[in-house]
């Protein structure tokens, strides 16, 4: 019999859709190694998918999984991840999402699942501590995720389940489908519902009792307690509480962050500025909270919007990311159109990113006459059309007409359609963008360089923008300078690995990266999470131990690429526009990134990482010292190894 | 019984708290606080069990702690989870007066 473990569970569930054969795995034997969650999947996808294996393969594998720290009082442990090969760049690929699906996971008794093969019929998986099912879910395909969710509860009569499901987007492999925990939380990005859809999986259900325990209760709790009384005491929290990631308007609209027509413009246009501010929304129509387990910030709302032209509506929907990257790319003037076009891409299971990249990217192909209403199945794509963006994410996510091209993503569609498109194509990796890459270096450099192709999820510091750090205790805290100059070029790149190791720690546990230095400098820290995972596991680890795990499955992910794709330092490069054009409009009007600087950054970049400044592969120096020596093996065979 | 409350956010964490109180580990489907998705409207509602149901805790109101149960400790908006603790608490010592349980 294994020994106990405290923390996490120890078992993977290993589910084959192809010969419905089911497995339970002892998962001990990565902890010290790659924690739980990303990390084990990052592992798993490296050991087990083989070279020739394309995303929609059923010989691709999908993991779902649940971070040591979910299910406890850990402040901020709510978030799931879904990581397998993914669509939107052909490699590494992971999501993560608030959830209670995670902390039901766990109480069935796993800390992870993998899908493997491809079932026959649609399916879904139903997960307990007393059994798993792969139930029939022919009835549920076509449906959205919204009505998924009811269908599942009322099937199973149980109207307190949680569910990670796809709608027609996953089941019509679009390459950026979403996964929906319930009806309004999306594993965006990277396409991981049309992995599902590509197994025919249109769900996972999961609920149970059997218990998480702690080794170190006492100290656990003391830690959590500590740590939650911190985020409540921070300055600011209230604020991010009450408006989430949307009150950062102001300091995007003073930076010069908004992507306004696909970046052609770096600010809405100052007459429309004050009733574009979606923080008045907030408080308008907010109706109720939504908080995830063990959050101390709560920066959810439910809202009813109650005049205008989505009178109605009641969805949760408070986020930055529909704004940013539908409302503001595609030229909107309707700030409650970010309540709408929220809840529609969730129902239909599409991600916001690339609806708003490839919809953007058309807009301005139209504006600029590369595409015609020949190409647009007759439709006028005119900027701010919120009619025609709605229809548009419908044509998406049923691959139908025009919208059979836009569901490849940008830069795809620029692909297919020519003409010399591809310059208005916003996209890192092949992957649709909405950061903003000009005027910011930290963050630009972040989404650039990250490994799941652009995002800010994975190594960005999310207060550079914020004008208003205080040096010194970022100095403190961070041991870097100049997080407070988002303009200067010099200490990015550390700022990067540092925010690169918190975001594969955060995933790796569970905890939400709003709960996280990433947000504020008073929030949780790696020491902090050494600690509680201490006290968790009863596994000593310490803030370095943690670096060094993060920075072995940041090197395991370039590997990953490495064998999947031909990434190398030409796609750590911003985008063409980020390259060429000087920000327009605004406090920034003429700021250009100084493509010398950016450069002399990313060598500092990849010295830091000690990976080749030419090629950007990892060195076998690097790969011996995480005890990666076979994935240096692998990359020589390739021809892929760094030069050191 | 159920009480209203409006700021809750169904975080769960109340639930996961109470279950760590009194069982030493985390599982929230036995705390003797469960948190309700409300079926009129968005938000959620609070449940204390009080009679034995299931394998559920039976709420005692964290009577041997001094200040805020955990399940109030752990709450994003305590002021109010404490108004329907203290309430429920008030109900269980009239019932306890009443049954003839109350030693003072
Ligand atoms: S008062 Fe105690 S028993 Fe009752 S719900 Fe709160 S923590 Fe649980
Ligand atoms: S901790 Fe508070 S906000 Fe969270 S579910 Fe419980 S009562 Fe609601």
């Amino acid at each position: 019999m294994s020994k106990e473990n405290y923390g996490f569970t120890g078992k993977t569930l290993r589910i084959n859709l192809t010969s419905k054969e089911i497995k339970v795995e002892d998962n001990t034997k990565y902890f010290k190694e790659w924690l739980t969650s990303s990390g084990y999947a990052a592992k798993i996808v490296y050991d087990e998918i083989k070279e020739w294996v394309t995303p929609f393969d059923p010989a691709n594998k999908i993991i779902f999984s649940a971070g040591v720290l979910i299910g406890t009082v850990a402040p901020g442990a709510c978030k799931m991840n879904i990581s397998t090969i993914g669509p939107m760049t052909g490699g590494w690929a992971t999501g993560s999402s608030d959830s209670y699906v995670a902390m039901e996971l766990k109480h069935a008794g796993y800390d992870a699942v993998i899908v493997e093969g491809r079932s026959h019929f649609p399916c879904y998986l139903w997960i307990t501590d007393e059994k798993v099912e792969i139930k029939d879910a022919t009835a549920l395909w076509g449906k959205t995720t919204w009505d998924t969710l009811d269908a599942i509860r009322e099937e199973l009569n149980d109207n307190k389940l949680h569910i990670v499901s796809i709608g027609p987007a996953g089941e019509n492999l679009v390459r950026g489908a979403s996964v929906i925990q319930d009806r309004n939380r999306g594993f965006g990005r990277c396409g991981t519902g049309a992995v599902m859809g590509s197994k025919n999986l249109k769900a996972l259900v999961c609920k149970g009792k059997s218990p998480i325990k702690v080794a170190n209760g006492d100290k656990f709790m003391k830690k959590a307690m500590e740590l939650r009384n911190r985020i409540l005491n921070a300055s600011n929290t209230d604020k991010f509480s009450k408006y989430s990631t949307l009150g950062i308007f102001q300091k995007k609209q003073d930076m010069g962050a908004i992507p306004y027509k696909n970046c052609q413009e770096s600010v809405f246009p100052e007459d429309t500025d004050v009733s574009m501010d979606p923080a008045p929304i907030v408080d308008k129509y907010t109706v109720a909270k939504q908080n995830f387990p063990g959050c101390p910030i709560g920066c959810g709302r439910h809202m009813e919007i109650t005049d205008g032209p989505y009178k109605g509506l009641v969805t949760e929907g408070n986020h930055w990311e529909p704004f940013g990257t539908i409302v503001a790319r595609c030229g909107c003037k309707e700030p409650t159109f970010m309540v709408k076009v929220s809840a529609y891409c969730n129902e239909l299971g599409v991600d916001f990113n690339l609806a708003g990249g490839a919809i953007a990217w058309a807009m301005e192909c139209y504006q600029r006459g590369i595409l015609t209403k020949e190409d647009t199945d007759g439709m006028a794509l005119e900027w701010g059309d919120e009619p025609v963006i709605l229809e548009m994410i419908r044509k998406i996510s049923y691959r139908e007409g025009f919208g059979n091209i836009l569901a490849e993503g940008c830069k795809r569609a620029s692909d297919i359609i020519g003409r010399n498109s591809s310059y208005y194509a916003i996209h890192i990796k092949g992957q649709d963008l909405y950061e903003c890459l000009r005027g910011s270096n930290a963050w630009a450099l972040g989404a650039i360089v990250s490994t799941r192709g652009g995002g800010h999820t994975t190594g960005t510091c999310g207060f550079e923008q914020m004008l208003s750090v205080d040096n010194e205790k970022a100095y403190k805290i961070l041991g870097v300078r100049n997080v407070d100059d988002p303009l200067t070029y010099e200490g990015k790149a550390e700022i990067t690995y540092l925010y690169e190791i918190l975001h594969r720690i955060n995933n790796c546990t569970g905890i939400c990266h709003q709960n996280t230095i990433y947000n504020n400098l008073d929030y949780i820290d790696i020491p902090d999470i050494a600690e509680l995972l201490t006290y968790a596991t009863g596994i000593e680890l310490s803030a370095q131990d943690l670096r060094d795990i993060a920075m072995r499955q940041l090197n395991l992910e370039k590997a990953i690429n490495a064998r999947f794709t031909d990434f190398s330092r030409k796609d750590d490069m911003p985008t063409l526009r980020d390259q060429t054009e000087p920000m327009r409009k605004g406090k920034m009007d003429g700021w250009k990134l100084d493509m010398d600087k950016y450069n002399k950054m990313l060598d500092e970049y990849y010295t830091i990482h000690d990976w080749d400044k030419e090629t950007a592969y990892p060195t076998r120096r690097i790969l011996e010292k995480y005890g990666l020596d076979y994935v240096a093996d692998e990359l020589e065979r390739i021809g892929k190894i760094g030069k050191e | 019984m159920d009480y209203n409350m409006n700021l809750c956010g169904g975080c769960l964490t109340c639930e996961i708290a109470c279950s760590y109180k009194h069982t030493g580990e985390f599982n929230h489907l036995v705390s003797a606080i469960e948190i309700i998705e409300r079926e009129d409207k968005p938000g959620y509602k609070v449940r204390i069990h009080h009679d034995n149901c299931g394998d559920r805790i039976v709420c005692d109101g964290c009577i041997d702690i001094e200040g805020d149960p955990l399940c109030v400790q752990y709450c994003r908006k305590s002021d109010d989870l404490r108004t329907i603790i203290n309430a429920f608490r008030a109900t269980l010592r009239s019932q306890q007066k009443s049954e003839g349980y109350e030693n003072e």
